[in-house]
This record gives structure tokens, C-alpha cells and sequence, in this order.
């Protein structure tokens, strides 16, 4: 067990510290990306909710026509 | 605590960690800067039950043992699709030996000892690295591994027959 005193400490390369600064900057612009293409994939949903809920609601009977024209039923002029 | 102070505090710590599980400059690279994300994303959520530097290696020691799993992954799915055709890439194995901390007339000696450690169960692998590599107390590595004391020296004692078997069972220790 004695082989690994051999084993030296290695040193970390001086650049590392700059390609981690520019991973968590990539990181961050990735969750930016992420978080809008949320917004605009929840966006879209909600209107095709809100289009499908319009289109399932139950339909007012509209009132036959002679009513809402208050039209007379024959052809009678004048009541006797 | 200020990332750019953390980072120059415990750099040296996780590269050399690092090391010792993959022997590739590459790799243990790689696996520093995936720690230090790693730290930067969750330094606000740290508290300070355990020291930071223990904080560190755990997520060292995980990282590199996902690190390991996905290579593992990466080389069986690269061999299936060789099989198959779907892939000419050549199996290169990117995990050379390239370990900084060895001499260069110990190199052929400890890979073969690397090869042999790399054997062993996660545990027992991280016990041995913990203990024998980086030379930390009982008490450190048992808290680094979430342990209890005699739990981390029966795991060495097994690390420790199990290395010796494979030794002595290989012809360049004999």
C-alpha cells in the first residue's frame, strides 16, 4: 500500500477558472432559451384551451324566426 | 462565500480527486469544471452543517462516479452500434492512462494498479482513493463518504484484501 506515496499533487491548469466562467454564462443563456420557449409552448396552449372551451359551450336555441320578427303566423290582416 | 474564492480554495482538491478516478488529464478537466457549475448553481443552498470542503467532495466523488457510469454507457452503446454497422467510428478508448501525478518510470506499474482499483465496487474504490491517495483521517473520509467510522474500516479492510488478491493474482506485482 505503500506505492501510492508515489502519487504527486497535480496542478490545475490557469485557463480552467475562464472555461468554467463561460460554462455557468452558457448555462444561463441555455435556461433563458428554455424558459421562453415554456412561455411561448404555455401560451399556445392556452389559447387553443380557451378556443376549444368557446367552441364547447352550449349553444344558445336561437328564437324561431317569426319571434324575433314578431311576424304573424297567417295571413290574416285584422282581427275580428 | 465568493465563488472566485471557493474555486481557488478547493481547485487543487477536486482536480486531484478527479484524477485518481478517471487518469486522464481530459477527464478530471471536465469533471472540475462540472463540480465547479455544480457549486455555482447551489453555493446559496449550502449551510454550513458541514464544512465546505466536505461539501465539495461529495459532489467530486458523485460527479465522477456518473462520470464513469455515462463512459461505461457511452462505450457499450459505441460497441453495439459497431456490431450493427450503424457507427465506423473506431472504439478508441479516450480514458488513457494520463495521470500528471505519476513518474514517468512508475507510469506502466500504476496503470496496471489503476486498472486493478478500477475493479473494485464504488465504495471500496472511494475508500482506498479517500484514504490511501489523498490520506485523509478515518473520521474525514467517513464523513466525506456519509459513513459511520467502523463501517469505512471494514469497507478498507475489504478494498484492502480485495487489491491484494488482484495483485498478487496479476503477473506485474508478482
Amino acid at each position: 500500500m505503500n506505492i501510492f506515496k508515489n502519487i504527486q499533487k497535480a496542478e490545475v491548469s490557469p485557463y480552467l477558472f475562464s472555461s468554467i466562467q463561460q460554462k455557468i454564462k452558457n448555462k444561463k443563456d441555455e435556461e433563458v432559451t428554455v424558459k421562453w420557449a415554456w412561455t411561448a409552448i404555455a401560451s399556445i396552449c392556452l389559447i387553443l384551451v380557451v378556443d376549444l372551451a368557446v367552441l364547447a359551450m352550449p349553444k344558445q336555441n336561437p328564437l324561431p324566426q317569426n319571434d324575433s320578427f314578431s311576424l304573424m303566423p297567417n295571413n290574416t290582416l285584422y282581427y275580428e | 462565500m465568493n465563488f472566485e474564492h471557493i474555486y481557488d480554495q478547493h481547485k487543487d482538491l477536486v482536480y486531484n480527486l478527479a484524477l485518481q478516478y478517471v487518469q486522464n488529464i481530459e477527464d478530471a478537466e471536465e469533471i472540475t469544471q462540472d463540480v465547479f457549475v455544480s457549486v455555482y448553481e447551489k453555493m446559496n443552498e449550502f449551510r454550513q452543517e458541514a464544512k465546505p470542503s466536505t461539501w465539495i467532495y461529495r459532489i467530486t466523488i458523485n460527479r465522477c462516479l456518473d462520470y464513469i457510469k455515462a463512459k461505461k454507457r457511452k462505450k457499450r452503446f459505441a460497441f453495439i452500434s459497431s456490431l450493427f454497422g450503424l457507427s465506423n467510428q473506431l472504439l478508441y478508448d479516450s480514458a488513457d492512462f494520463n495521470h500528471p501525478g505519476i513518474l514517468m518510470e512508475e507510469q506502466d506499474k500504476m496503470k496496471l494498479l489503476f486498472k486493478l482499483i478500477n475493479e473494485l465496487s464504488h465504495n471500496q474504490k472511494t475508500a482506498i482513493i479517500l484514504l490511501k491517495i489523498e490520506e485523509k483521517s478515518q473520521a474525514e473520509a467517513a464523513e466525506i463518504m456519509n459513513i459511520s467510522v467502523k463501517a469505512l474500516e471494514s469497507l478498507f479492510q475489504r478494498a484492502k484484501n480485495n487489491l491484494s488478491k488482484k495483485m498478487k493474482d496479476n503477473e506485474g506485482f508478482g
